[in-house]
């Protein structure tokens, strides 16, 4: 994450078609939780989050598809946030708590598009019907 | 004749298409936020995105 450039200002938020269809069926507890932390970024940017915030790139070392879902993540600049749906873990720091649902999207020339909401473990990469 | 070539020249052919813009077209589409929604009107506008599609 760049944060160097974006960390102190709003961020454009963008929505991919899938995220969208999916969002309407969600329950209204989570379209909140995604709410606030689209009008967070709109505001701060990424500054302040209570989740976690990070690449998608930090592959599990172990995995047998490293290098291809490393690329993957790094072509088409795929990050994830720890949302907190259902709850969040605060065992660590503020701005690093843990939730089971993140939330992937991609980020590029400041602006973000919000592509998808999955549980984990296991982690696994949005799909390419997901990207913009 | 020369007539009919003349004609056949400004016909548009099924394949001369621009390739860039073509792709433009079939992209996924992507929807911008507008500024100082509200949770309700966020919602709203969630589910207008989705009717445009269907």
């Amino acid at each position: 994450m760049d944060e160097t450039t974006a960390s102190e200002k709003g961020l454009t938020v963008l929505f991919g078609q899938i995220f969208i269809d999916r969002f309407n069926n969600f329950p209204v507890k989570d379209q909140k939780k995604i709410f606030e932390f689209v009008e967070h970024l709109k505001t701060k940017g990424f500054s302040g989050l209570a989740g976690r915030n990070k690449s998608s790139i930090d592959v599990d070392k172990n995995d047998s598809d490293f290098l291809k879902k490393v690329t993957y993540a790094r072509d088409n600049c795929l990050y994830h946030y720890h949302i907190g749906i259902p709850y969040y873990d605060e065992s660590n720091a503020f701005g690093d708590w843990t939730s089971e649902y993140i939330l992937h999207y991609q980020y590029r020339n400041g602006e973000i598009t919000l592509l998808d909401l999955d549980s984990h473990p296991p982690f696994t990469l949005p799909a390419e019907k997901f990207l913009i | 004749m020369s007539a009919v070539l003349k004609q056949k020249e400004n016909t548009s052919s099924p394949f001369n298409f621009d390739l860039k813009k073509m792709q433009e077209a079939i992209a996924a589409p992507v929807y911008r936020l507008p500024n100082n929604l509200d949770f309700k009107e966020f919602q709203k506008w969630m589910k207008q995105q989705q009717a445009k599609k269907d």
